[in-house]
């Protein structure tokens, strides 16, 4: 009863989610040899294959930060823990998700203001798709992180309100 | 606006994500001088245009992979059997495979768990006090980051737009000597009688060998690689993830198949974390950038201060703080772009700075009262935190030490550099 | 503070021709218009790239820059015609055709929210390598650099049949240093200020194209000026900006020695590669046009050259 019970949407999610990433570490490492050998053997590589991993790096990333958030995985300084009695804890916890719903809200709408821009003045980028379509990754990216936080924030707030201490939060 | 940034900074310390953190501050910095959001972004978005990014997911792959294989065991076993029998043996050894371990793995924690729990008791059944055991296992933990192919290092490089073997070769030296005054420290404080000492045959030695004979050529295809003009930095990360795949995978198989998808979304999941802070920052920077703080930032330091060596005194003062404050990433991301320029005022080498950065954060991470490793090895071996202060201190004077000859000797980072580079 | 700020930037860095001369222009106008109109420079790139520095001015961040034509022409693609390999033979030409196509350049910027101030020069440019590389056969065994998003001189390096490495010019000189790329095409002052030279020590002595770019403000904040702010800014700009491209002329003769001192080595291009090379272009031309830049534009452009080449009794290749 006090562990946040998933959606087995949000869990499908997930694994879609962990599948996108191996696959898009997979291709990379794939690639990166393939063009190793390309060059090395046959004195040149694939033309679009070095920015294609700049922008597979990025997105890959990016994810990874996505799926870190749900698993309370980010870097943090954390030292709430060892300055505060542990009653006020469940408080500080709903703050800091509160400050982190509210910021990558704010980064998902300013990245939906830069792929706008870039809707209306960018040029065709890499293999012909639009910068708008490579740089997607930033809206998507924040917006799973927000969504993730406002989960975050609806169970800690569920915790708080039955009284119990929190048990989501066991962070490095 | 003012109000906005200390609230952020608050949650800061009270463990907000960072790189939140640092997007909130920047996030509000651009408002309040009414330039749109969407700089924030527009700047992130430049991290596609960086060429030495790749080597981050790679290398950290390639080291989940090697931590969750049993590439740990065969490598201290190889090292006891070629290393354990002078005076002080174990403990060289101890130094010796964490450094290795941590300039694969990085300084993520991971030599101190997956080693820690096999090295204390073997010190202990030696004979070495556990005081001065435990003080060793918690200060090697950061001992390798001056090594190739480090990810503090690599980061370094793609901050400062640095070239990374350079950074590499440029490692070696100041590395090796921190190894050396520890390792001279270690033996001094050998127990007396080794009675109980484990003997090894040639068999042994030959058998150890066979079994990480795969392994052993890994320093020898990034380096050889590398200098000998076979690949670039990013292209060795590619080969070495590759080669660790296919060793610890399919000829070892250490690891199955099915756990594969498990390490691979984890290592993401922790360059994630890298790049978000990188993200972030490259948003701070330009905010700086844009207000041209750092320039200002130099004319005023300037001011005060005429002299390289003064300047390189304080610099390390002030890293040394931030390495015991912030995680190396951070610490990174957000000091680098600020120092660099002004280092350069003060006709600093790049590279050299580097090092400095590199060794002044090692530090940090077992500097009282919140060095990481400090906490990691005390919710590792069950010990009061305070217990594990007064054990690393001897270790963090020795450190100490290597940091004063590493800043006002740049030769040593510049030597290999002139040779081989 | 001034009450017209403009927030510049430059791939360019601190210290070099383009940035100093500048500098001088920023300086005049300030002074003409009382301190009203002032100008905060970013050289040396910390801003971003071309591409970076154009969706900062789109924001308004920035409101102007110093872009190189292969950055900006993603934007005006007319813009690169002038980039044509074996084009032209020598500055009179550049001139004579950049004065003529001024007028559509003016106009396909200003479509685009961008007021074209003035044009700036990199030079004729010359195939460096760290090795010399004197024919076609020489050429196709190294590994070239092209800028990121050039389609013009990657159809050129495609139709010879080289596969490059595409990159931005920031990351030029550290991909010469690990030997990813092996030779790169600059002026002699750009080798020079790039610090490329210190790796690539072979200069083949044919100039092939020729590089440009230009300095660009903000079109609405321009069009915000009090009418008389920006006729300074407009005769400033025709003033400094014609000595800035003397200036680099002179530096790129200059630079001639300078690279020699340097222990860089000039060799002459094989006369049958060489050939072999200029048939190439009209084949890059047939492909590009259309895609790359527009037909009128290069009809226009031929025109103002043979007008100019009848006037003075020389001939194109
Ligand atoms: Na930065
Ligand atoms: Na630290």
């Amino acid at each position: 009863m006090t562990k946040p019970k998933r959606s087995s949407l949000a869990q499908k999610g997930a694994r879609f989610e962990e599948l996108v990433l191996c696959l898009l570490l997979g291709f990379m490492i794939v690639l990166a040899c393939v063009q190793i050998a390309l060059r090395t053997f046959f004195g040149g590589g694939l033309l679009w294959a070095d920015p294609l991993l700049r922008y597979l790096v990025l997105w890959s990333g990016l994810l990874g930060a996505s799926m870190a958030t749900s698993r309370g995985e980010h870097i943090a300084l954390d030292l709430a823990g060892y300055l505060l009695p542990e009653k006020l804890q469940p408080l500080v916890q709903l703050a800091c998700h509160l400050f982190a719903l509210i910021t990558s809200g704010f980064l998902t709408w300013a990245s939906i203001l830069f792929i706008q821009s870039e809707i209306e003045y960018g040029s065709p980028g890499l293999l012909d798709i639009p910068t708008w379509g490579w740089n997607m990754i930033f809206p998507l990216a924040f917006l799973l992180i927000t969504l993730r936080y406002l989960a975050l924030v609806f169970t800690t707030t569920t915790t708080i309100l039955q009284g119990h201490k929190s048990t989501t939060g066991v962070r490095q | 606006m003012t109000l906005f940034k200390i609230i952020t900074l608050l949650l800061a310390i009270l463990g907000a994500p960072l790189f939140l953190v640092i997007s909130a501050l920047a996030l509000i910095s651009f408002s309040s001088v009414d330039i749109d959001l969407s700089v924030v972004v527009i700047e992130m978005s430049r991290l596609a245009d960086t060429p030495m990014l790749i080597s981050l997911p790679l290398f950290i792959f390639a080291g989940t992979l090697l931590s969750e294989s049993k590439a740990p065991e065969r490598i201290l076993m190889l090292s006891r059997i070629f290393l354990g029998w002078m005076p002080g043996g174990l403990a060289v050894v101890s130094l010796a495979v964490c450094a290795v371990f941590t300039a694969f793995t990085g300084a993520s924690g991971v030599t101190i768990f997956a080693l820690g729990g096999l090295l204390l008791p073997a010190l202990i059944k030696d004979g070495y006090n556990e005081r001065f055991s435990m003080g060793l296992i918690t200060s090697s933990g950061s001992l390798g980051l001056l090594f190739p192919p480090s990810l503090p290092l690599i980061l370094y490089g793609v901050i400062s737009e640095t070239r990374i073997d350079h950074l590499f070769l440029a490692g070696i030296l100041p590395g090796l000597l921190m190894l050396v005054l520890l390792a001279a420290y270690s033996m001094r404080q050998s127990p007396t009688a080794p009675d109980n000492k484990q003997r090894y045959s040639g068999k042994d030695a030959l058998s150890a060998l066979r079994q990480s004979a795969w392994e052993l050529p890994l320093p020898v295809i990034i380096l050889g690689g590398i200098y000998g003009g076979f690949f670039v930095a990013g292209e060795a990360a590619a080969v070495t993830c590759l080669y660790v795949l296919i060793v610890e995978v399919l000829i070892y198989r250490d690891i199955k198949i099915s756990a594969l998808p498990g390490i691979m979304s984890k290592s993401m999941m922790l360059f994630g974390g890298i790049l978000v802070i990188l993200a972030a920052s490259m948003a701070s920077t330009n905010y700086l950038v844009d207000q041209e703080v750092p320039m200002r930032l130099f004319e005023f330091i300037r001011e005060y201060i005429d002299s390289k060596y003064t300047f390189l005194l304080l610099l390390n003062i002030f890293l040394l703080i931030v390495g015991a404050m912030l995680d190396i990433f951070s610490a990174l991301v957000l000091v680098v772009p600020l120092i660099l320029p002004i280092a350069n005022g003060y006709g600093v080498d790049p590279i050299h700075l580097g090092i400095i950065f590199l060794t002044n954060l090692q530090i940090g991470y077992c500097t009282p009262p919140v060095g990481l490793n400090l906490f990691l090895a005390s919710y590792r071996f069950e010990k009061p935190i305070v217990e594990l202060y007064r054990s690393t201190l001897p270790f963090l004077a020795l450190l100490l030490i290597t940091l004063v000859v590493i800043t006002y000797f740049p030769w040593l980072s510049q030597v290999l550099i002139r040779t081989f580079g | 503070g001034p009450k017209h700020l403009f927030k510049i930037a430059s791939l360019a860095p601190d210290g070099s021709v383009w940035v100093t001369q500048f500098e001088k222009f920023t300086k005049e106008v300030t002074e003409k218009t009382g301190g009203e109109v002032g100008f905060r420079v970013y050289a040396g790139g910390i801003m971003g790239d071309d591409q970076a520095m154009y969706r900062k001015m789109r924001v308004g961040q920035l409101h102007g820059g110093g872009f190189t034509m292969t950055g900006i022409a993603s934007v005006v693609p007319d813009f690169r015609i002038m980039s044509i390999p074996f084009l032209f033979n020598n500055y009179q030409e550049v001139d004579a055709v950049s004065e003529g196509l001024m007028p559509l350049f003016q106009e396909q910027f200003s479509k685009q929210g961008l007021e074209f101030i003035a044009r700036t020069e990199v030079g004729f440019i010359y195939t460096m390598s760290t090795k010399p590389v004197v024919s076609t056969e020489e050429l196709k065994k190294s590994t070239i650099w092209i800028p990121a998003g050039d389609p013009l001189a990657a159809t050129f390096i495609d139709q010879i049949g080289l596969s490059p490495v595409q990159l931005s010019i920031p990351d030029v000189l550290s991909s010469l240093q690990t030997g990813l790329i092996d030779t790169v095409f600059n002026s002699l002052y750009g080798s020079i200020v790039l610090q490329w030279f210190t790796k690539a020590k072979y200069v083949t002595d044919n100039p092939f194209g020729y590089a440009y770019g230009v300095f660009l403000l903000d079109k609405k904040k321009f069009d915000k000026l009090p009418p008389k702010y920006a006729t300074i800014i407009r005769e400033s700009a025709a003033k400094h900006f014609s000595v800035l491209i003397e200036e680099t002329r002179k530096s790129n003769d200059e630079s001639n020695l300078v690279l020699k001192k340097q222990g860089v080595t000039f060799v002459k291009a094989n006369p049958d590669s060489l050939r072999e090379l200029q048939t190439f272009r009209q084949k890059t031309i047939d492909k590009a046009m259309g895609s790359a830049f527009s037909e009128a534009t290069y009809n226009k452009m031929m025109k103002i050259l043979d007008t100019y080449r009848a006037a003075h009794k020389t001939s194109g290749h």
